[in-house]
């Protein structure tokens, strides 16, 4: 029971990104940070996952196949679920791109490479951890 | 990388930093232990955290265990750091600080140091914080003495440039936004934050009595280096520092329990010290 | 970390893999935004994920095309031609990383600065050019909406094939697990319920088999992937244009299909770029648009994936490949004169020949086409070729869906049924059919059908069962082999076609060399699958294909009639007569029948104190009871030489260099008339070619075994033959009997004479001595001795004793 409990109390990412490499690192990282990962290859992917799933934070890429992640944040607020905290995570650092993010609604940005103290600085930010 | 257990290298650097600092290498140090410990690698001509073990172990207590020990602990430093500390501050101990009697308030300006502050990002975390509240003490100044032992560390300070990782810890990304600029691969933090700041390479024990008793003092992870004798004399030249109803700031596992009290525990303010009687000193104008 | 690398590794190479479409696309149509976001996606991963891995080459490389391409996706600017090369160098380097990570060599140590620098400059060249243009006129805007996007990828997972087969292998038994379970359900009677249930449980296994044979399955995309890079690549070095097409990629076969098909259509494509499609000038003058057009499609047709290479070149010039077909004596002109016009063609895939004109640099001289058809048969696949002089060639092949599922022919020998792929089996005959004559050569069946006389084996033979009496004719399949020329298998009876469902057999079964797996039909009695090359290359079948034509051949042979050898005639063990060339017959002795040895499948008969090779054993019914020597041909080719035990001689005749009949089976080259009689010739290269070169050579051995205590019983059981056996030859110590220059003593560790004995020699002064202990671990340091069970330390302490003897 009271493991249902803990896993209950568990947060919910969704990783989202083409880089199966990226993936992987961001899983460990979160999964050390005692949260559940999901993972995306690109937008559209993880917009159909979140229509299905509950998240309370979604990891963005920028840059990828079929739907950006950018087309991702606009079209999420049209799911009609509880909006998950959006933290994009991506190579493009320019002040240019970040503000982009930030007006189009993301809570957060990483800029890629990130590690863990990173990652999890960024989480206590969006009050996820 | 993704290894989670220890390696007997690891194991050796932990029982090292547990040994020297009281601390135990945390789970996220852990995980960059060699991202950490790479400039004294390279220093010292080691190929891997092994021979870096090995070389420990060789030399006990000497110069490399330090090395050592000091780059586990630098790579700590980030942005508001213990995001509740600054939270209290902002909130509570700044007003605080503001309304108590003192010469601060004759002068409307906030003295503080920041003791043992690394490449700076403590210091300029409270300015940032000051800075981003200044409406609630518009006609109010702030004033940072933050010094170190490093002049390496000192002089990164004071460039205020910091790195693409370096500015992702701890600092929110508005932050970034609202108070650095690009600059080549790096991000420069704004002039006018470094102007409230007066970075100095200085040795705590060397450390005269200021021109001006400072309202708190930040000494954050710095006790947990010196034990006894020396730890009682660290906290005596603190508490000389500080104004009358001072405040000092410690790491998280730090205390003065057990040592000469010239500071009691704050009622108001958890984990923080308070000084008490009157300055051991009359300021010097 | 390594995980991660390897994992980055992979991610990357597939990437580039998929990308080299994009790119070729990109440069036919620069104004795709579609193609260059996929291109510049590529590049911002790489780096993206190198920041992790410290990878500063990759980052570099990545980073710099990063740049250049981000510049014309915001500046709406179209790629030209140099900078689209230059970022596929780019590209071609970061691969080369990649095998070089993946590899664990050095990365191989170029200057990506040159690549980078070039990148940039063609990049700003492009810019500038642009800037011109645009002062000059103001261009119309390129593109309006970005074409189709890319498919949407489905969500994958990388899985070792292994574990497939093991998916795959798991159902089979399943299957198995079923048809048990079934016939225990049927001995107790109905009952519905349970039937019901049962009933259920099958058709999920069936479904879940169909299943798991799809993810075997890939698309055909793969196949086709590199094939744009090529034609760019191939097409740009030899000054030609060409039109690709590309259809049908979204047809599936089994992956493992695939890899065997990327070579033979790659060479193919290879071929049609350099022979078949014509340079620019050639084509216009020809009439030919200057563009030459080469098609690649590839569609299903029933459970075969028809994949077809169309170029509209200049074709295949028949009466050129004959001629070369003729050059390379792969014909004669006898052969020629009843080819038709497509067997003629098909002479492209006999070795050797090649239509290049000259040999250029990208195929070379024309590496075979047949090992095209080869490879493309190994698989079960067909080939084929329309050639349409000056209008161009077209070249279709067939391959099966999966080689895990193959359609087969269920057949009867001696009782039991097996399977043959249907792709082996060219023609099926009863040998009832007046088409058909079957004769037997000595020990060899050849059947000729239609004038063609082919070999022929009897499928109990080769397993070694015996054939089942039943009524009716057998049937004739006439099989493909490995080498090409097809030969007969007779089997009892086929008996029905099938899908089939392939799975590796016992490794012990395929060791036979003859069975290519096994299969689970649908009644589920598992059978072994055939492998018709195997089988013809385990029973030593000569293969060969002959024309007869009685008329032509009597004729040549009148000529040749005259030519003679004198040979000696003689009865073998098994009652057929034959010849041996007199010249290779040494001398002819009895030899003591005890002194015919065969020990580890290897044949000797000792001569004196060695041991000569012998091509066959002497059976114990083969020489009359209480017989105590036979009759040996001692036989010598001036190095090798070997012992022929034989029934009897009969003469020395005149054997004539043409031989009324040429059939070669095993040692046997053909059958001449002898005094009205059949006399098989043997083949002397054949014989001393039969006899295993190895054991010849241990015949030659000097050294001698000898043992000390011929009372041991474990030195008379074990020992003894084990050395007998790895063609030692054994004597036992006698004390009075001083020891040879080349013995070797083997003592038991112990026995106080070996022990007495520090400098290694034996105490009767043999130089080599070797002591063999009871237990397994050495007395100490300085024990020397070897355990007797050790087989492998005592065989090599003999054979450096082997080596010394050879040196000395």
């Amino acid at each position: 029971m009271q493991n249902g409990t803990r896993e209950a109390n568990m947060k919910n990412c969704l990783v989202v990104d083409d880089s199966k490499v990226i993936r992987k690192v961001a899983r460990h990282i979160l999964e050390s940070l005692n949260i559940r990962v999901s993972e995306a290859c690109d937008g559209r992917d993880a917009l159909n996952q979140c229509q299905n799933a509950e998240h309370d934070v979604v990891l963005l890429d920028w840059n990828m196949p079929v739907m950006s992640g950018m087309e991702f944040l606009q079209q999420l607020s049209s799911i009609n679920v509880a909006r998950p905290k959006v933290i994009f995570c991506t190579t493009e650092n320019g002040l240019g791109h970040i503000r982009a993010a930030l007006d189009a609604g993301a809570d957060e940005y990483v800029m890629k490479p990130f590690d863990r103290d990173i990652l999890e600085s960024k989480l206590q930010q969006v009050g996820v951890i | 990388m993704l290894e989670a257990g220890l390696t007997p290298a690891m194991r050796v650097l932990a029982d090292l930093l547990e040994s020297r600092t009281g601390q135990k290498l945390s789970e996220a140090r852990r995980w960059r232990i060699e991202t950490s410990l790479k400039p004294v690698l390279k220093a010292h001509r080691l190929s891997s955290l092994d021979s870096l073990a090995a070389a420990i172990i060789a030399d006990a207590g000497g110069a490399l265990a330090q090395a050592a020990v000091d780059a586990l602990l630098n790579n700590e430093t980030c942005f508001f750091r213990d995001a509740q500390l600054f939270r209290m501050v902002a909130d509570d101990l700044f007003p605080a600080l503001m309304a108590a009697d003192g010469r601060g308030r004759r002068e409307r300006t906030l003295h503080l140091w920041c003791a043992g502050c690394s490449t700076g990002q403590e210091a300029y975390s409270l300015a940032m914080l000051f800075r981003t509240h200044q409406d609630r003490w518009p006609d109010w100044r702030l004033r940072i003495t933050a010094t170190d032992i490093s002049a390496e560390a000192i002089g990164r300070a004071r460039q205020g440039l910091f790195s693409q990782n370096e500015v992702q810890r701890g600092l929110p990304i508005n932050e970034l936004l609202r108070w650095f600029e690009p600059s080549g691969d790096q991000w420069r933090i704004d002039p006018s934050l470094r102007e409230m700041i007066d970075f100095r390479a200085a040795n705590l024990f060397d450390e005269r009595p200021p021109a001006h008793p400072y309202a708190a003092v930040f000494c954050r992870n710095v006790l947990l280096y010196f034990s006894g004798e020396r730890k009682s004399r660290l906290l005596d030249i603190l508490s000389r520092a500080l104004d009358s109803g001072g405040y000092l700031l410690l790491g998280a596992g730090e205390t003065v329990i057990g040592q000469r009290s010239q500071f009691v525990a704050s009622h108001q303010f958890r984990g923080v010290y308070e000084r008490i009687g009157a300055p051991l000193f009359d300021p010097v104008i | 970390m390594d995980e991660l690398l390897s994992e980055f590794v992979a991610e990357t190479q597939e990437s580039l893999e998929a990308l080299t479409n994009v790119v070729v696309a990109l440069e036919a149509d620069p104004s795709d935004r579609a193609r260059l976001d996929q291109l510049f996606r590529f590049f911002h991963t790489v780096k993206g994920s190198c920041g992790f891995l410290n990878l500063p080459r990759f980052e570099r490389l990545s980073h710099a095309a990063e740049d250049v391409l981000s510049d014309y996706r915001t500046g709406g600017a179209v790629p030209d031609p140099a900078t689209i090369s230059a970022v596929l160098a780019v590209m071609d380097r970061i691969g080369e990383l990649c095998v070089a990570v993946d590899s664990g060599d050095s990365l191989p140590d170029r200057n990506d600065e040159h690549l980078i620098a070039t990148l940039r400059h063609c990049h700003e060249v492009a810019r500038a050019t642009r800037e011109e243009g645009k002062a000059r006129a103001d261009m119309s805007p390129a593109g309006g909406d970005a074409a189709s996007r890319a498919a949407p990828a489905s969500r994958t997972v990388r899985l070792p094939l292994v574990l497939i087969d093991q998916l795959m292998n798991g159902v089979s038994d399943m299957v198995l697990a079923r048809n048990e379970l079934a016939r225990k359900l049927r001995a107790q009677g109905r009952q519905p319920e349970t039937d019901a249930a049962f009933e259920r449980l099958s058709a999920c296994i069936a479904d879940m088999r169909d299943t798991i044979s799809k993810t075997r399955m890939q698309r055909v995309d793969r196949l086709f992937m590199a094939i744009p890079r090529m034609v760019r690549d191939l097409s740009r070095e030899l000054g030609k244009t060409i039109a690709l097409g590309i259809e049908g990629g979204d047809v599936e076969m089994d992956r493992e299909m695939v890899e065997m098909v990327i070579d033979p259509l790659t060479h193919i494509v290879r071929n049609s770029i350099d022979h078949g499609i014509e340079t620019p000038a050639e084509r216009r003058a020809a009439g030919k648009p200057e563009a030459g057009s080469l098609r690649l499609s590839a569609y299903q047709s029933g459970s075969q994936i028809v994949i077809e290479v169309v170029d509209d070149g200049r074709g295949i010039d028949v009466d050129a490949v004959v001629a070369k077909a003729l050059a390379a004596g792969a014909v004669s002109e006898r052969d020629v004169a009843r080819l038709s016009e497509q067997e003629k063609l098909d002479l492209v895939f006999a070795p050797g020949i090649t239509t290049a004109r000259q040999v250029t640099a990208v195929s070379g001289r024309g590496v075979g086409m047949d090992i095209v058809r080869a490879n493309i048969e190994r698989i079960g696949g067909v080939i084929s070729l329309t050639s349409e002089p000056g209008r161009g060639l077209a070249i279709s092949i067939r391959v099966p869906l999966t080689l895990t599922i193959i359609p087969g022919l269920v057949l009867n020998a001696g009782g039991l049924n097996f399977a043959i792929p249907r792709s082996a089996v060219i023609e099926i005959l009863h040998d009832s059919n007046p088409a058909v004559s079957v004769a037997r050569l000595g020990g060899a069946l050849t059947a000729t059908i239609r004038d063609t006389r082919y070999s022929m084996i009897d499928l109990e033979e080769v397993i070694g069962v015996p054939m089942a009496q039943r009524p009716g004719p057998r049937s004739l399949m006439l099989v493909r082999s490995a080498s090409g020329i097809p030969y007969i298998l007779a089997v009892s009876q086929v008996e029905n076609h099938e899908e089939l469902v392939i799975r590796p057999a016992a490794p012990v079964v395929m060791a036979a060399g003859i069975y290519a797996g096994m299969t689970l039909p649908d009644n589920g009695q598992p059978m072994l699958l055939l492998d018709a090359g195997g089988i013809a290359q385990v029973a030593r079948l000569p293969l060969v294909a002959e024309t007869v034509d009685a008329g032509a051949a009597r004729e040549d042979a009148a000529d040749r009639r005259a030519a003679s050898y004198p040979s000696l005639r003689f009865i073998e063990l098994t009652g057929e007569e034959r010849a041996i060339r007199l010249s290779l017959v040494e001398r002819v002795e009895d030899v003591p029948v005890e002194q015919v040895l065969t020990s580890g499948g290897h044949c000797r008969v000792r001569i004196g104190d060695r041991l000569v090779p012998s091509p066959h054993p002497v059976r114990a019914d083969q020489v009359p009871p209480g017989a105590r020597v036979v009759t040996c041909l001692r036989i010598r080719d001036g190095v090798r030489e070997l012992c022929y035990p034989v029934h009897a001689v009969v003469d020395i005749s005149e054997v004539p260099v043409e031989m009324d009949l040429s059939a070669r089976y095993g040692i046997v080259a053909g059958l001449v008339l002898i005094d009205g009689r059949q006399v098989e010739v043997v083949d002397g290269f054949a014989l001393m070619a039969a006899v295993d070169g190895a054991a010849a050579e241990e015949a030659a051995r000097q050294v001698r075994c000898v043992i000390a205590d011929a009372d041991d019983m474990w030195n008379r059981e074990i020992l003894a033959p084990l050395l007998m056996q790895a063609g030692y030859d054994v004597r036992w110590r006698r004390q009075d009997e001083p020891a040879d220059e080349g013995d070797v003593l083997l003592v038991t560790a112990g026995e106080q004479d070996a022990v007495a004995a520090p400098d290694g020699n034996g105490p009767d002064g043999e130089k080599a001595v070797i002591r063999l202990r009871a237990h397994a671990a050495p007395a100490g340091p300085a024990d020397t001795s070897i355990y007797r069970y050790d087989r492998e330390a005592l065989l090599g302490a003999l054979s450096s004793f082997d080596g010394e003897r050879r040196r000395a």
